[in-house]
């Protein structure tokens, strides 16, 4: 195969300023091939302080060995970048990504072609940049990260996800609040400390301000309009993190030259993620940049291009190291041959609104807990407050791939509720393994802009969607659905005590594929054979669901290393009063700057009531131990249907 | 009906003294009639410190104003009363009791007529002081005092219960003295935690049989009045002290948790006192209250009820009956499914604290869909008609287990249109202790054994249209220490629950002769709620259950934690903080007890701590590890 070899030499030159036209400049690090002569580039760009680790990183180095010029840049306000940083997927860091895409073509080093990747929030800059269609932009790969960020990160069928508030809004507020380091911006530093410190807001004051769907959203969102995206665009994604139903859809809509690859993992590089197997990731990164960035002509263009890892019934397991399988080609998304497949039973009952169902739904695709702890456990776990159905056993195997979804006729004794449908795999022995869910409030049925209450009583068709799966249910193994009105790790309970009903005519779609015929070739992956790591060598985070009996409140608590830091959180939801729920979350960064020691600790209180959430933010920076800094925000806006 | 009436004054005699025959002085206060004359006296008989009042509790103003002497006594080494005390139920403090009886019969104000009554640790005394038979001691009114210490109070089912490490062990009411005198140095150097006693005696045999009536009921020669309640511990073992006595009698149970029936709840309460006052009036004054005449036997025959945490009232109605177990029970078998289920030491979260730990009754059973799931479960079809369940259903189980130990949980549940399971009763056993408590044997992995296991004697009508419920599991965590080795267990066919069902008199018995407590029941948010969670560490696999609430003089903090990878490894973590300003001094007793199990022992680690006006005064550890011993 015709494929770049890592033969060059590597050398790194910190700190070169790349110069925006408004005068900020980003701070990049390059990472070359030591030789002379042009390379095409690679730019990654983050807002996760690319000088948090030595350069350069193992994958840094590969591609500079096989001739590419890396460019790791700081999103502006954050890492050595001057300026500062106020929204989540902010539009001035796309306008910036967009000049420093045009400023790499130019270098003496480039060749005028660039490729960009990352992972997660540096992977979703790549189709932001994307979309506003840079010249020298050839091709993009985007790992792990949703493309829509209201419909697949912070309101999954309309309700507020807990993860954005346990995490996201302390560990940014804390690391847009560290300092530069004066090792490459010199004396300056201070300075550009300062400025940060008194302009820039936590994330988490937009976020909680833009709970509906809108311009907000869709400026930072690729939906609608993927036609935008021209570049070719490859998606890496897994099952076990959050985003692989959005991709799978993006990939369906885009027209340009496009692959797909979905493994078993949670949010990490496949070459370093779990549950098992690997793929060596870096040899398919390396053949879609060889052919769309340097024109080389690397088979990829006449492969399937689309790769799925169909799973297989695993026992649930708070962490899973390995999971069962294989790779599968696909010509096309959703495969032309899965047929969509009504389960045999009508999905009808009466059902009482318990807010703390859901304890047994893991972090699930959220990759929250790296690398895989707080994957889902026994579903029944959550049974005694969910509709419950099941077939009979499995005559023969049944693969399911592609979206599977719900229509639904609900009515509600109240204004708004939501509609949980987990998907589940039961083992003969009983157990209960989760496939698949979604979740759709139901005041959002028509639309995320403009929800509107039901009318108690009355009934009303729910259309929702399941997670994007490629899952083989074994012979003698039942399936069966699960129906709640909450699903608290994953949504914000909605504010109403109500009984809800299903009403005859509700229907669970499954996309049931048949075996390929004619079968296509097995992928051309290199999957890394290597015995699972034991589970003692997973470094743990504290993770616990407490029920208090008497308050009658429900508290899932964790604490992770993520990042440069430590995060801490404690989400409670109240069975008696659901609309109070209260997420109490930390962020502690710490870091050497001019040999002094700098704390930044943000924290975090997102809460509801019947009317309202509320937001505080706090920051507090301490220097060689003394106060240095201190400042909070509060924001309260009205529930509007979430 | 002739009764006593409320005819004189009352007055408090404080710290009376009786001496015993080996010179140590109990203490005693007094509450009678401001009268001449001499009356019959009731004795309470307490370790808990019958304290420092001046204005009589009400129970004992009532029996005084009916002419009744109340003598009220601490304990040896306890309270104000010299000595020390070494262990739970010992032989002094029993002998004590019979002593005491008869000293107070000798009293210038006694008529040598002497009743007993008592709750509790107050109530088993008074099976002691029975059994012993004094000839002065006319009746007796045992209120949730069980006739066996080892099955019902410390070992249910043959594994060592929780609560008395939780909550029993830490309080160390022996060591808390409350006067700054020699007598209290004599007390902190002799006196014995008694959680060490318990623990040290894991099955049954003579320490268990010197503390208990059972099995030898015709040791008590007075007339016995029993009353408990359902959500109590010994509704059980009182109904069945009752069908075994020999004597006259009589047994009430309500819905109550484990307070006097003036003042129980789950309610409705009853006015307790005019029914021990018809006791005692027939018994120490001859006065024919009409007690004799009334059907024996009043039980409390409960509905479905929503479960909840806590409850002040149940729903149901008293009924008379005329003996004990009901003659015309009907036999109901239900065959059980086969199968087999995962030993998980996490189960049981829902089955509550039901029956004696919380009083108020914080920790009812919830649903118990939760335990379900980790269970062998059997549902009957919907009732075509009402089932009154009255008396001891029994599991008969064919069963056997990948280990050589484990235990069995039967739980019998109503299941409600809706799903909702509400449990009926429950029990447990360790099934190496299949043939005896007391030369428990190991199980042979994998071979059958024949298991029956009794289930608590309960009262309820399931209603038309419910089903019934049978859920057997491995782990009762709330209950029973978890057994230490992981299994698969497995019920065979042949395996049957065999209920009790009672159908309607015939003729009707009167209504029973009862009348509404003069206290009316409080509000569910008047009633004073303890810290009670569950957390399940999903990462460690282990749950954890912390029960802090306000009891007796001070707080009590605990945390039980078992362990679903390591069931051997359990530990409970116990604290009591006993505060009492007395005489200018401010007197603080710390206990904490930490009780754990590894695969070899159980061990009891036990520290006091006093602290007198904020100065270390005395501190003290024991520490004791013994082998377990098939539990």
């Amino acid at each position: 195969m015709n494929l770049s070899q890592p033969t060059y030499k590597v050398r790194v030159i910190r700190h070169v300023t790349i110069p925006m036209r408004d005068g900020a400049r980003l701070s990049a690090h390059l990472i070359l091939p030591d030789a002379p002569g042009k390379f095409p580039a690679i730019f990654e760009y983050t807002p996760y302080h690319k000088g948090l680790y030595p350069e350069p990183w193992p994958r840094h180095r590969f591609f500079a060995e096989c001739g590419y010029a890396i460019a790791h840049v700081d999103i502006r306000g954050t890492g050595d970048s001057e300026g500062f940083t106020n929204t989540f997927a902010d539009p001035q860091q796309i306008a910036d990504g967009v000049e420093t895409v045009e400023w790499i073509a130019r270098q003496p080093w480039c060749d005028g072609n660039v490729g960009m990747t990352g992972i997660s929030y540096v992977g979703f800059v790549c189709y932001q940049v994307a979309m506003h269609q840079p010249k020298p932009l050839k091709a993009i790969i985007v790992y792990q990260c949703m493309t829509d960020h209201y419909t697949s990160w912070l309101c999954p069928g309309g309700s507020p996800r807990p993860f954005p508030f346990e995490q996201t809004a302390p560990l940014m507020t804390a690391y847009n609040a560290v300092p530069p380091n004066p090792e490459f911006v010199g004396e300056n530093w201070s300075a550009m400390w300062r400025e940060r410190l008194e302009q820039c807001e936590p994330w988490g004051l937009a976020l909680i301000s833009n709970l509906l769907d809108g311009p907000f959203w869709r400026e930072r969102s690729l939906p609608p309009d993927f036609d935008r995206i021209r570049c070719a665009t490859f998606w890496i994604g897994g099952w076990s993190d959050a985003y692989s139903d959005d991709f799978l859809r993006a990939f369906a809509a885009m027209k340009c030259p496009k692959k797909v690859l979905i493994g078993p993992w949670a949010h990490s590089y496949a070459k370093d993620a779990l549950p098992l197997p690997r793929v060596d990731d870096e040899r398919e990164c390396l053949r879609w940049f060889d052919q769309w960035v340097k024109g080389k002509d690397t088979g990829i263009k006449d492969e399937p291009p689309v790769t799925l890892f169909v799973q297989e019934f695993c026992p649930p397991d708070i962490i899973r190291l390995e999971d069962r399988g294989r790779f599968q080609s696909e010509n096309e998304w959703p495969p032309a041959r899965a047929k969509e497949t009504v389960l045999p039973f009508d999905l009808s009952g009466t059902l009482s609104y318990e807010p703390s169902v859901g304890v047994a739904a893991g972090r699930y695709v959220i990759g929250q807990l790296p690398p895989i702890w707080g994957m889902p456990l026994d579903q029944r776990l959550d049974e005694p407050h969910s509709l419950v159905f099941t077939t009979e056993p499995l005559k023969e195997d049944m693969e399911v791939i592609g979206h599977p979804h719900a229509v639904l006729q609900v009515s509600s004794t109240a204004d708004i509720a939501y509609f949980s449908v987990k998907l589940c795999d039961v083992a003969p022995d009983g157990t209960s393994a989760l496939v698949t869910k979604g979740g759709r409030n139901a005041t959002h049925r028509e639309s995320h802009t403009n929800p509107t209450p039901l009318e108690p009583g009355k009934v009303y068709e729910l259309t929702i969607g399941l997670q994007a799966l490629a899952y083989a249910f074994k012979a003698g193994h039942r399936v069966r659905v699960m129906i709640a009105n909450a699903d608290f790790q994953n949504a914000w309970p909605t504010p109403k005590p109500c009984v809800n009903t299903l009403h005859p005519g509700s229907r669970l779609f499954l996309p049931i594929a048949p075996p390929q015929r004619p079968e296509l070739p097995a992928p051309d992956l290199i999957v890394l054979s290597q015995p699972p790591p034991r589970r003692e060598q997973i470094p743990p985070p504290e993770y616990a669901i407490t029920r208090d009996l008497v308050r009658e409140t429900t508290t899932v608590s964790y604490s992770i290393r993520a990042g440069a830091g430590i995060n801490h959180s404690r989400f409670t939801v109240s069975s008696k009063k659901p609309a109070q729920a209260v997420i109490d979350s930390s962020y502690e960064y710490n870091a050497t700057r001019a040999g002094a020691a700098v704390s930044v600790k943000a924290h975090c209180v997102t809460s509801s009531d019947e009317k309202a959430f509320h937001h505080l933010a706090d920051v507090e920076i301490a220097v060689n131990g003394k106060p240095h800094f201190q400042k909070s925000w509060i924001v309260s806006v009205p529930r509007q249907c979430c | 009906m002739n009764r006593s009436a409320a005819e004189h004054a009352v007055k408090v005699l404080r710290h009376v003294t009786i001496p015993m025959r080996d010179g140590v002085r109990l203490s005693a206060h007094l509450t009678m009639p401001v009268a001449e004359g001499r009356f019959p006296a009731i004795l309470e008989y307490t370790p808990y410190h019958k304290g420092d009042y001046t204005e009589p509790p009400a129970r004992f103003r009532y029996f005084a104003e009916r002419g009744y002497v109340i003598v009220n006594v601490d304990v040896r080494g306890t309270g104000d009363s010299e000595g020390v005390t070494t262990d739970v139920y010992s032989d002094d403090e029993r002998r004590d009791g019979y002593e005491a009886i008869e000293w107070i019969a000798r009293q210038s104000w006694c008529d040598g007529n002497v009743g007993m009554f008592g709750i509790s640790y107050c109530g088993v005394v008074c099976w002691h002081v029975a059994a012993q038979a004094p000839p002065h001691l006319k009746a007796i009114i045992v209120r949730s005092g069980t006739d066996d210490i080892y099955t019902e109070w410390t070992y249910p089912g043959g594994c060592p219960r929780p609560y008395m490490y939780e909550n029993y062990a830490p309080p160390n009411p022996e060591l808390v003295g409350e006067r700054w005198s020699e007598m209290w140095r004599q007390r902190l150097e002799g006196n014995v935690p008694w959680g060490i006693g318990f623990i040290s005696h894991q099955t049954d045999g003579p320490y268990w049989r010197a503390r208990s009536l059972r099995p030898d009921y015709g040791r008590v020669k007075c007339p016995v009045f029993v009353i408990d309640g359902w959500a109590d511990w010994y509704a059980t073992p009182l109904l069945r002290a009752f069908a075994n006595l020999n004597v006259p009698k009589r047994a009430l149970i309500g819905p109550w948790s484990h307070m006097w029936p003036d003042d129980a709840i789950p309610g409705p309460k009853l006015d307790g006192n005019r029914e021990c006052l018809k006791w005692f009036d027939q018994w120490l004054k001859g006065i024919d209250t009409g007690v004799l005449r009334e059907p024996p036997v009043t039980i409390f025959v409960r509905e479905y009820f929503q479960p909840t945490i806590m409850f002040v009232e149940d729903k149901g109605h008293f009924r008379a009956e005329n003996e004990w177990p009901i003659a015309r029970t009907r036999e109901e078998s239900l065959s059980l499914r086969e199968g087999a289920f995962e030993y998980r030491p996490d189960a049981g979260i829902a089955a509550g604290r039901h029956g004696g730990g919380p009083f108020p009754p914080w920790g009812m059973p919830l649903d118990q869909r939760a335990d379900e799931i980790h269970s062998l479960v059997t549902t009957t079809g919907p009732l075509a008609e009402d089932w009154e369940i009255t008396g001891n259903p029994l599991a008969e189980l064919r069963v056997s287990s990948t280990a050589d130990i484990t235990l069995f949980t039967v739980k019998l549940s109503d299941v409600a249109p809706d799903g909702t399971s509400n449990l009926i009763t429950k029990g447990y056993l360790n099934a190496t202790h299949r043939e005896s408590h007391a030369e428990p044997a190991p199980l042979e992995p994998g071979k059958v054994y024949e298991l029956n296991v009794e289930l608590l004697a309960c009262s309820y009508r399931v209603a038309k249209g419910h089903r019934l419920r049978v859920a057997i599991a491995g782990a009762d965590l709330q209950h029973c220490w978890p057994t230490p080795k992981p299994c698969i267990n497995t019920i065979h066919a042949g395996s049957r629950m065999i209920l009790p069902v009672v159908p309607s008199q015939a003729p009707k018995l009167p209504e029973p002769d009862l009348r509404p407590s003069p206290y009316p029941l409080p509000r569910r948010e008047q009633v004073a709620a303890p810290e009670y969670s569950v957390t399940h560490d999903l990462v460690r696999e282990t749950t954890t259950v912390r029960y802090d609430t306000r009891c007796g003089a001070g707080i009590n903090r605990s945390e039980f934690t078992i362990s679903r990878r390591e069931p051997a490894r359990t530990t409970c973590k116990a604290s009591y903080e006993y505060r009492k300003p007395m005489s200018g001094m401010d007197v603080v007793v710390n206990t904490q007890c930490v009780t754990s199990s590894d695969e070899k022992a159980f061990h009891h680690l036990v520290d006091a701590a006093i602290i007198v006006n904020g100065r270390p005064y005395f501190q003290k550890s024991w520490n004791i590890s013994v082998p377990r011993a098939f539990c």
